[in-house]
């Protein structure tokens, strides 16, 4: 997925040269941890998941043959950005190459599934800001806000609504998600 | 999703081309969209139809009210529409006309009160105007409830543990009938959840079920019930919760344990410069680690790939987390010594960084390395002439002494 050099397979032959020796007592993993890209399972307050139509992410309750999308969850490491707006992230639908995007659209910003490659939104030095969320985080939900258009949050309301931007965090909109983002294949 | 496709065959275009050339064919028009809109209460066709495929299958339990819903295909039409439902069987009949029988239809939705095993099927959606036409399918499973596995009735919900939880009754919102007083009853693997519990809150009005702290052991089955008067026949709707409890994870601020701060290597060299860092107790969602050259990614600066980062290495340890990367030189050049070299950890909580600096090693000379091997050769010979020059002293001037310390080395030499 990224333009990574394949890493070195067999750490006792980096561990030969000059310099710091790299750990030899454990096993080398099999894959680049990069391209195991954090998933994040989503739900919001009302218990309804996220399902995917078309081009488009609507709210439902998880009953028996839906098939909620999960998240792929990469942070932004652009340092410019303001430290008080919670975690800075890139989000993508997982099993696609959808992300999600903010873009102005008839007169208001909007939330747009775009196809882009997260991991090329991870490895660019600075922030893609219509790609960037900041995951602030009250006790165990977040409100997910966009970096392009400060106080619009990503919110659910009523099942089989779309997934939107909202700016009025007091409407019936709902901005607060439980996000449990877990790395794939940690060792133990 | 937004492409709308017209129909390019059936009676609608070729009728609309009447009444926009011949307004005298309007009569004729009317006359036929009249004769098959009553055709259509009987039987339903789908035929030149933009079909939405089918939704999965909806479980239930027989006895119990269903509303059946296709609300997608509504946002394709901005102008009035005609919506019909029917049972795609061999008869094709039209479902929810007038008021009366076990079905009907409010708000685009189709009622079935109560609904029976012989209701398993196919319904669909029909919605069309003069120019376009869209299906929606939804599969109907009605399970007769001794053998109804809670398995395929249960809707997913998922809570956080050592933090207030809630459950929500879902899709009860077409049976309630009075908000302020709806009353729904919960259960726990069939227990009644009352005011006695005082693990769980339900308020009056509410279609929650709060749990004040949640732990481990509120995973399982919930059934909140909601009473629903329908011709003077009281219903209950009943809907299973699957309950997961996601353990609360206990991340700490991140601390790089390496690298040293310089490293020492010489021009040429291959060098491995490990960044380890601890991210707290047990698993964790978030753990991150990168090397940056002088503010910019290594990889984006290296692109012929002379220095890399390696591979990320993530493992648990006496239950605490750790991830590493390492920083890897193919053969470190002059110009490695002058550039900021920095490995930044990051979680949810905040990130830390270390600064590592690549420094040139003095160049190997033979007189460094002589220099303690000869210091060393001298104390040895030196200890040698030492013990010589004490033997032959204690032979030739002090006999006596002598006699004292063979008696003293007596024990351990019989």
């Amino acid at each position: 997925m990224n333009g990574k050099p394949s890493a070195l397979r067999n750490t006792s032959d980096i561990g030969a040269g000059v310099g710091i020796l790299f750990p030899r007592n454990r096993q080398t993993p099999q894959n680049i941890d990069k391209e195991k890209v954090p998933i994040g399972e989503i739900h919001d307050v009302q218990q309804q998941v996220w399902i995917l139509k078309g081009e488009t992410l609507i709210a439902a309750p998880h009953e028996k043959g839906v098939n909620p999308v999960s998240l792929k969850v990469l942070p932004c490491r652009d340092d410019s950005l303001p430290k008080d707006k919670g975690d800075p992230i890139y989000l993508g639908i997982n099993e696609t190459d959808f992300c999600l995007c903010c873009e102005v659209s008839g007169g208001q910003p909007q939330l747009q599934l775009v196809k882009e490659d997260i991991m090329k939104l991870y490895n660019n030095p600075e922030a893609v800001k219509a790609f960037v969320f900041y995951q602030n985080r009250t006790g165990s939900t977040s409100t997910l806000e966009s970096a392009a258009y400060p106080d619009w949050f990503i919110s659910s309301s009523d099942k089989d609504q779309p997934i939107i931007l909202t700016h009025n965090t007091k409407s019936q909109y709902n901005t607060a998600f439980y996000l449990d983002i877990t790395t794939p294949n940690s060792e133990r | 999703m937004q492409n709308h496709r017209p129909l390019d065959t059936g009676p609608q275009i070729s009728v609309s081309c009447f009444q926009k050339r011949y307004g005298l064919f309007f009569f004729l028009y009317a006359l036929v969209v009249n004769v098959s809109a009553s055709s259509i209460q009987l039987q339903e066709s789908t035929e030149n139809c933009q079909d939405f495929g089918d939704n999965f299958i909806r479980f239930v339990v027989e006895g119990e009210p269903v509303v059946l819903k296709a609300p997608f295909l509504r946002d394709f039409f901005s102008l009035p529409y005609k919506l019909s439902w029917h049972k795609n069987d061999s008869e094709k009949t039209v479902l929810g006309v007038g008021e009366s029988g076990r079905t009907w239809i409010k708000d685009n939705a189709l009622w079935i009160v109560p609904a029976s095993v012989e209701d398993t099927g196919t319904y669909i959606c029909t919605i069309r105007n003069e120019s376009y036409c869209a299906t929606k399918s939804i599969e109907l499973k009605v399970l007769k409830k001794m053998t109804a596995s809670l398995h395929l009735i249960s809707y997913r919900q998922t809570v956080v543990s050592s933090s207030p939880g809630r459950l929500v009754c879902p899709e009860i919102n077409d049976f309630i009938q009075k908000t302020n007083k709806m009353e729904i009853k919960w259960y726990k693997d069939s227990v009644l959840l009352d005011e006695s519990n005082k693990k769980f809150s339900i308020l009056k009005g509410s279609t929650d079920c709060h749990i004040n702290n949640v732990s481990l052991n509120n995973s399982g089955y919930y059934t909140c019930e909601l009473p629903f008067v329908h011709g003077n026949v009281k219903y209950n709707i009943t809907r299973h919760i699957k309950l997961r409890v996601l353990k609360k994870k206990e991340d700490s601020f991140p601390v790089i344990i390496l690298p040293n701060k310089t490293i020492s290597t010489s021009l040429g060299s291959k060098l491995i410069i490990p960044c380890k860092a601890f991210f707290g107790l047990g698993p964790q969602s978030t753990m991150l680690l990168w090397w940056t050259a002088n503010k910019t990614f290594v990889d984006n600066v290296y692109k012929e790939g002379r220095v890399k980062e390696g591979q990320h290495h993530k493992y648990l340890e006496n239950n605490k987390s750790y991830l590493e990367a390492p920083l890897i030189f193919d053969s470190v050049e002059k110009k490695d010594l002058y550039t900021e070299f920095v490995c930044t950890a990051r979680n949810r909580l905040g990130s830390q960084t270390l600064h590592a600096r690549v420094k040139e090693e003095p160049p190997f000379s033979w007189g460094i390395a002589v220099a303690p091997l000869s210091l060393i050769l001298l104390v040895f010979v030196g200890i040698w002439i030492h013990r010589r020059w004490k033997q032959r002293s204690g032979k030739a001037y002090t006999p006596g002494k002598s006699k004292i310390i063979s008696h003293e080395c007596q024990p351990y030499t019989p």
